[in-house]
Protein backbone atom coordinates (compact mmCIF):
# COMPACT_ATOMS: atom_id res chain seq x y z
CA UNK A 1 0.00 0.00 0.00
CA UNK A 2 2.90 2.39 0.98
CA UNK A 3 4.99 1.15 -1.43
CA UNK A 4 4.17 3.31 -4.40
CA UNK A 5 3.84 6.80 -2.47
CA UNK A 6 7.23 5.84 -1.47
CA UNK A 7 8.86 4.96 -4.26
CA UNK A 8 7.52 7.93 -6.34
CA UNK A 9 8.55 10.40 -3.40
CA UNK A 10 12.39 9.12 -3.72
CA UNK A 11 11.96 9.20 -7.69
CA UNK A 12 10.92 12.71 -7.06
CA UNK A 13 13.75 13.76 -5.22
CA UNK A 14 16.34 12.35 -7.32
CA UNK A 15 14.63 13.97 -10.51
CA UNK A 16 14.98 17.08 -8.32
CA UNK A 17 18.78 16.30 -7.79
CA UNK A 18 19.29 15.57 -11.65
CA UNK A 19 17.57 19.25 -12.39
CA UNK A 20 19.50 21.22 -9.68
CA UNK A 21 23.11 19.58 -11.48
CA UNK A 22 21.58 19.84 -14.65
CA UNK A 23 20.80 23.58 -13.93
CA UNK A 24 23.14 26.84 -15.43
CA UNK A 25 23.86 27.81 -12.06
CA UNK A 26 24.91 24.38 -10.44
CA UNK A 27 28.18 25.87 -9.08
CA UNK A 28 26.79 28.33 -7.07
CA UNK A 29 24.16 25.63 -5.15
CA UNK A 30 25.30 22.25 -5.47
CA UNK A 31 27.07 23.09 -2.31
CA UNK A 32 24.50 25.31 -0.75
CA UNK A 33 23.75 23.88 3.21
CA UNK A 34 20.57 23.00 2.25
CA UNK A 35 21.26 20.27 -0.15
CA UNK A 36 23.77 19.22 1.82
CA UNK A 37 21.04 18.84 5.08
CA UNK A 38 18.73 16.66 1.73
CA UNK A 39 22.03 14.55 1.38
CA UNK A 40 22.37 13.89 5.39
CA UNK A 41 18.36 12.88 5.52
CA UNK A 42 18.91 10.37 2.57
CA UNK A 43 21.71 8.62 4.67
CA UNK A 44 19.26 8.83 7.83
CA UNK A 45 16.36 7.60 5.70
CA UNK A 46 18.65 4.19 4.33
CA UNK A 47 19.28 3.56 8.05
CA UNK A 48 17.88 1.50 10.24
CA UNK A 49 17.75 3.63 13.21
CA UNK A 50 14.21 4.34 14.22
CA UNK A 51 12.67 7.50 14.21
CA UNK A 52 13.80 8.57 11.13
CA UNK A 53 11.41 11.05 10.72
CA UNK A 54 12.06 13.29 13.94
CA UNK A 55 15.72 13.04 13.01
CA UNK A 56 15.25 14.37 9.85
CA UNK A 57 13.13 17.38 11.14
CA UNK A 58 15.83 17.96 13.67
CA UNK A 59 18.57 17.72 11.19
CA UNK A 60 16.33 20.76 8.93
CA UNK A 61 15.67 22.63 11.97
CA UNK A 62 16.90 26.01 14.03
CA UNK A 63 18.36 24.45 17.25
CA UNK A 64 16.23 25.65 20.32
CA UNK A 65 17.53 28.46 21.80
CA UNK A 66 19.35 30.01 19.47
CA UNK A 67 18.85 33.75 18.42
CA UNK A 68 16.71 34.49 14.99
CA UNK B 1 -4.02 27.85 -27.39
CA UNK B 2 -5.49 24.87 -28.37
CA UNK B 3 -4.43 21.27 -26.95
CA UNK B 4 -4.56 18.10 -27.77
CA UNK B 5 -5.06 15.49 -25.28
CA UNK B 6 -3.56 12.20 -27.28
CA UNK B 7 -4.40 9.35 -24.56
CA UNK B 8 -7.41 8.99 -22.41
CA UNK B 9 -10.13 6.55 -21.68
CA UNK B 10 -13.39 8.49 -21.75
CA UNK B 11 -15.53 5.22 -21.42
CA UNK B 12 -14.25 5.30 -17.80
CA UNK B 13 -14.79 9.31 -17.08
CA UNK B 14 -17.63 11.20 -16.60
CA UNK B 15 -19.14 14.12 -18.60
CA UNK B 16 -17.43 16.58 -16.12
CA UNK B 17 -14.31 15.62 -17.89
CA UNK B 18 -15.41 16.86 -21.27
CA UNK B 19 -17.00 19.76 -20.02
CA UNK B 20 -13.06 20.72 -18.07
CA UNK B 21 -10.91 19.53 -20.52
CA UNK B 22 -13.45 21.57 -23.37
CA UNK B 23 -12.89 24.94 -20.68
CA UNK B 24 -9.09 24.29 -20.99
CA UNK B 25 -8.56 24.54 -24.54
CA UNK B 26 -8.72 21.11 -25.31
CA UNK B 27 -9.93 20.42 -28.87
CA UNK B 28 -9.39 16.98 -30.00
CA UNK B 29 -8.56 13.61 -27.56
CA UNK B 30 -7.28 10.44 -28.54
CA UNK B 31 -9.02 7.39 -27.04
CA UNK B 32 -6.75 3.99 -27.35
CA UNK B 33 -8.53 0.40 -26.60
CA UNK B 34 -7.62 -0.87 -22.85
CA UNK B 35 -8.27 -3.71 -20.30
CA UNK B 36 -11.85 -2.49 -18.58
CA UNK B 37 -10.71 -3.76 -15.22
CA UNK B 38 -11.90 -7.31 -15.87
CA UNK B 39 -11.27 -9.60 -18.51
CA UNK B 40 -14.36 -9.06 -21.26
CA UNK B 41 -15.78 -13.11 -21.10
CA UNK B 42 -16.07 -13.24 -25.19
CA UNK B 43 -15.02 -11.27 -28.42
CA UNK B 44 -18.21 -9.90 -28.88
CA UNK B 45 -17.65 -7.76 -25.86
CA UNK B 46 -14.62 -6.32 -27.77
CA UNK B 47 -16.93 -5.55 -30.75
CA UNK B 48 -19.14 -3.71 -28.23
CA UNK B 49 -16.61 -1.89 -26.70
CA UNK B 50 -14.95 -0.90 -30.46
CA UNK B 51 -18.49 0.22 -31.30
CA UNK B 52 -18.22 2.26 -28.33
CA UNK B 53 -15.44 4.18 -28.50
CA UNK B 54 -15.62 4.49 -32.35
CA UNK B 55 -19.65 5.32 -32.88
CA UNK B 56 -21.14 7.03 -28.94
CA UNK B 57 -17.92 8.31 -27.68
CA UNK B 58 -17.42 10.91 -30.34
CA UNK B 59 -20.95 11.99 -29.74
CA UNK B 60 -20.27 12.84 -26.36
CA UNK B 61 -17.28 14.60 -26.87
CA UNK B 62 -18.85 16.83 -29.66
CA UNK B 63 -21.40 18.36 -26.94
CA UNK B 64 -18.30 19.85 -26.06
CA UNK B 65 -16.55 20.75 -28.95
CA UNK B 66 -14.25 18.06 -28.91
CA UNK B 67 -13.09 15.91 -31.50
CA UNK B 68 -13.02 12.32 -30.41
CA UNK B 69 -10.46 9.83 -31.73
CA UNK B 70 -9.94 6.38 -31.21
CA UNK B 71 -7.69 3.23 -31.64
CA UNK B 72 -8.11 -0.48 -31.75
CA UNK B 73 -6.55 -3.49 -30.39
CA UNK B 74 -6.44 -6.68 -28.02
CA UNK B 75 -5.05 -4.77 -24.81
CA UNK B 76 -1.52 -6.33 -23.27
CA UNK B 77 -3.43 -7.85 -20.50
CA UNK B 78 -6.11 -10.15 -22.40
CA UNK B 79 -3.43 -10.62 -25.03
CA UNK B 80 -2.73 -13.55 -22.93
CA UNK B 81 -5.59 -15.68 -24.20
CA UNK B 82 -4.08 -15.89 -27.81
CA UNK B 83 -7.38 -17.88 -29.52
CA UNK B 84 -9.77 -15.21 -27.86
CA UNK B 85 -7.28 -12.79 -29.26
CA UNK B 86 -6.94 -14.03 -32.63
CA UNK B 87 -10.75 -14.04 -32.92
CA UNK B 88 -10.85 -9.67 -31.82
CA UNK B 89 -7.89 -9.65 -34.38
CA UNK B 90 -10.50 -10.72 -36.99
CA UNK B 91 -13.07 -8.46 -36.88
CA UNK B 92 -10.47 -5.17 -36.29
CA UNK B 93 -10.35 -4.42 -39.84
CA UNK B 94 -13.55 -3.44 -40.50
CA UNK B 95 -12.77 -1.02 -37.43
CA UNK B 96 -9.83 0.27 -38.89
CA UNK B 97 -11.24 1.33 -41.93
CA UNK B 98 -13.08 4.43 -40.08
CA UNK B 99 -12.16 7.18 -40.54
CA UNK B 100 -11.89 8.41 -36.62
CA UNK B 101 -9.91 4.93 -36.22
CA UNK B 102 -6.52 6.02 -36.15
CA UNK B 103 -4.42 3.14 -35.79
CA UNK B 104 -3.97 -0.08 -33.71
CA UNK B 105 -3.05 0.79 -29.81
CA UNK B 106 -2.18 0.73 -26.58
CA UNK B 107 -0.72 -2.83 -27.54
CA UNK B 108 1.98 -3.82 -25.64
CA UNK B 109 3.09 -5.98 -23.01
CA UNK B 110 1.82 -6.47 -19.31
CA UNK B 111 3.95 -9.29 -17.60
CA UNK B 112 6.41 -9.40 -20.62
CA UNK B 113 4.85 -13.44 -21.22
CA UNK B 114 5.64 -15.02 -24.71
CA UNK B 115 1.78 -14.92 -25.20
CA UNK B 116 1.38 -11.66 -24.99
CA UNK B 117 4.61 -11.10 -27.69
CA UNK B 118 3.01 -13.11 -30.03
CA UNK B 119 -0.10 -11.45 -30.05
CA UNK B 120 1.54 -7.77 -29.96
CA UNK B 121 3.74 -9.21 -33.31
CA UNK B 122 0.58 -10.28 -34.85
CA UNK B 123 -1.07 -6.88 -34.51
CA UNK B 124 2.41 -4.87 -35.99
CA UNK B 125 1.49 -7.12 -38.75
CA UNK B 126 -2.04 -6.27 -39.17
CA UNK B 127 -0.48 -2.66 -38.83
CA UNK B 128 2.08 -3.38 -41.89
CA UNK B 129 -0.44 -4.87 -43.58
CA UNK B 130 -3.43 -1.87 -43.55
CA UNK B 131 -0.75 1.20 -43.46
CA UNK B 132 -1.60 1.96 -39.77
CA UNK B 133 -0.10 4.01 -37.55
CA UNK B 134 0.84 2.18 -33.74
CA UNK B 135 0.67 3.36 -30.31
CA UNK B 136 2.71 1.24 -27.88
CA UNK B 137 1.46 0.89 -24.17
CA UNK B 138 4.38 0.14 -22.38
CA UNK B 139 4.05 -2.23 -18.79
CA UNK B 140 4.17 -0.88 -15.43
CA UNK B 141 6.70 -0.11 -12.57
CA UNK B 142 9.15 -3.08 -12.22
CA UNK B 143 8.28 -4.69 -15.69
CA UNK B 144 8.56 -1.57 -17.72
CA UNK B 145 12.24 -1.39 -18.52
CA UNK B 146 12.38 -4.97 -19.82
CA UNK B 147 8.93 -4.79 -21.71
CA UNK B 148 10.21 -2.07 -23.28
CA UNK B 149 13.35 -3.09 -24.77
CA UNK B 150 11.55 -6.63 -25.58
CA UNK B 151 9.67 -4.73 -27.88
CA UNK B 152 12.22 -2.34 -29.23
CA UNK B 153 14.50 -4.85 -29.92
CA UNK B 154 11.45 -6.71 -31.99
CA UNK B 155 10.62 -3.61 -33.94
CA UNK B 156 14.22 -2.71 -35.01
CA UNK B 157 14.80 -6.55 -35.56
CA UNK B 158 12.01 -6.63 -37.71
CA UNK B 159 13.57 -4.29 -40.72
CA UNK B 160 10.08 -3.59 -42.10
CA UNK B 161 9.00 -1.14 -39.53
CA UNK B 162 9.41 2.96 -39.51
CA UNK B 163 10.05 4.22 -36.25
CA UNK B 164 7.80 7.59 -37.39
CA UNK B 165 4.70 5.86 -37.34
CA UNK B 166 5.21 4.19 -34.09
CA UNK B 167 4.43 5.90 -30.00
CA UNK B 168 5.84 4.16 -27.39
CA UNK B 169 3.90 5.46 -24.57
CA UNK B 170 3.97 6.15 -20.59
CA UNK B 171 8.05 6.96 -21.18
CA UNK B 172 10.08 7.81 -18.66
CA UNK B 173 13.74 8.69 -17.33
CA UNK B 174 15.46 5.12 -17.79
CA UNK B 175 13.15 4.39 -21.04
CA UNK B 176 13.96 7.33 -22.62
CA UNK B 177 17.12 7.21 -23.75
CA UNK B 178 16.73 3.87 -25.75
CA UNK B 179 13.44 4.93 -27.36
CA UNK B 180 15.05 8.45 -28.72
CA UNK B 181 18.06 7.27 -30.20
CA UNK B 182 16.15 4.45 -32.10
CA UNK B 183 14.34 7.20 -33.15
CA UNK B 184 10.74 6.18 -32.03
CA UNK B 185 7.87 8.50 -31.02
CA UNK B 186 7.85 8.95 -27.27
CA UNK B 187 4.74 10.16 -25.09
CA UNK B 188 5.19 10.62 -21.44
CA UNK B 189 2.29 10.11 -19.23
CA UNK B 190 1.39 12.37 -16.37
CA UNK B 191 0.01 10.17 -12.99
CA UNK B 192 -0.73 11.25 -9.64
CA UNK B 193 1.82 9.02 -8.42
CA UNK B 194 2.68 5.48 -10.17
CA UNK B 195 4.05 7.68 -13.45
CA UNK B 196 5.66 10.94 -14.15
CA UNK B 197 5.01 14.19 -12.53
CA UNK B 198 4.76 17.89 -14.65
CA UNK B 199 8.42 18.70 -13.62
CA UNK B 200 9.93 15.30 -14.50
CA UNK B 201 8.04 15.53 -18.18
CA UNK B 202 9.61 18.58 -18.45
CA UNK B 203 13.08 17.71 -17.34
CA UNK B 204 12.87 14.87 -20.19
CA UNK B 205 11.99 17.21 -22.70
CA UNK B 206 14.82 19.69 -21.68
CA UNK B 207 17.30 16.92 -21.99
CA UNK B 208 16.05 15.15 -25.11
CA UNK B 209 14.51 18.11 -27.43
CA UNK B 210 11.35 18.02 -28.30
CA UNK B 211 11.57 16.38 -30.82
CA UNK B 212 9.20 12.93 -31.65
CA UNK B 213 7.62 13.93 -27.85
CA UNK B 214 4.13 13.81 -26.64
CA UNK B 215 2.29 14.26 -23.64
CA UNK B 216 -0.65 12.70 -22.34
CA UNK B 217 -2.44 12.57 -18.47
CA UNK B 218 -4.40 8.78 -19.38
CA UNK B 219 -7.10 9.35 -17.69
CA UNK B 220 -8.88 6.26 -16.96
CA UNK B 221 -10.68 4.22 -14.22
CA UNK B 222 -7.69 4.42 -11.84
CA UNK B 223 -6.16 7.26 -9.77
CA UNK B 224 -5.80 9.98 -12.98
CA UNK B 225 -6.73 13.32 -13.88
CA UNK B 226 -7.06 15.05 -17.33
CA UNK B 227 -5.83 18.17 -15.86
CA UNK B 228 -2.66 16.87 -15.15
CA UNK B 229 -1.79 17.51 -18.85
CA UNK B 230 -2.41 21.05 -17.80
CA UNK B 231 -0.55 21.36 -14.70
CA UNK B 232 2.70 19.70 -17.34
CA UNK B 233 1.99 22.83 -19.99
CA UNK B 234 1.82 25.27 -17.13
CA UNK B 235 4.77 23.95 -15.21
CA UNK B 236 6.83 24.78 -18.86
CA UNK B 237 5.20 27.76 -19.05
CA UNK B 238 6.93 28.80 -15.40
CA UNK B 239 10.27 27.52 -16.34
CA UNK B 240 10.01 30.31 -19.16
CA UNK B 241 10.06 28.08 -22.31
CA UNK B 242 8.94 30.32 -24.99
CA UNK B 243 5.02 30.21 -25.97
CA UNK B 244 5.65 28.28 -29.76
CA UNK B 245 7.62 25.48 -27.91
CA UNK B 246 4.84 25.03 -25.57
CA UNK B 247 2.34 24.51 -28.35
CA UNK B 248 4.88 22.52 -30.12
CA UNK B 249 4.71 19.98 -28.01
CA UNK B 250 0.77 20.00 -26.80
CA UNK B 251 -0.31 20.66 -30.03
CA UNK B 252 1.95 20.28 -32.99
CA UNK B 253 3.78 17.59 -32.12
CA UNK B 254 0.64 14.85 -31.19
CA UNK B 255 -1.16 16.71 -34.66
CA UNK B 256 2.04 16.02 -36.90
CA UNK B 257 2.66 12.17 -35.30
CA UNK B 258 -1.75 11.35 -35.31
CA UNK B 259 -2.44 12.58 -38.66
CA UNK B 260 0.26 10.65 -40.87
CA UNK B 261 -2.27 8.99 -42.07
CA UNK B 262 -4.62 11.85 -42.90
CA UNK B 263 -7.49 11.02 -40.61
CA UNK B 264 -6.86 13.62 -37.64
CA UNK B 265 -8.01 16.40 -39.03
CA UNK B 266 -8.58 18.46 -35.79
CA UNK B 267 -8.66 22.76 -35.44
ZN1 LIG C 1 -4.29 3.79 -21.61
Amino acid sequence: MYFLHMRSALIETAASFDRIQLADDVEAVWKESQLEDLRQAATILAGDEPDRAARILHLLSVPAGEDA
Amino acid sequence: MNIIEPHVHMIARTVQDYERMARMHTVAICEPAFWAGYDRTSPAAFHDYFTHISEFEPTRAAQYLIDHYCWICINPKEAEDVEFSREVISFMPEFLSKPNVLGIGEIGLNKNTRNEMMIFEEQVELALQMDQLIWIHTPHLQDKWKGTKMMADYLVGHGGIDPNQVCFDHVEEHTMPLLHDLGFWTAMTVYPVTKNSPDRVIDLVERYSLERKIVDASGDWGPSDPATLHDTLFQMRLRGHADPDVEQLFYGNPKHFLNQKGKFKTR
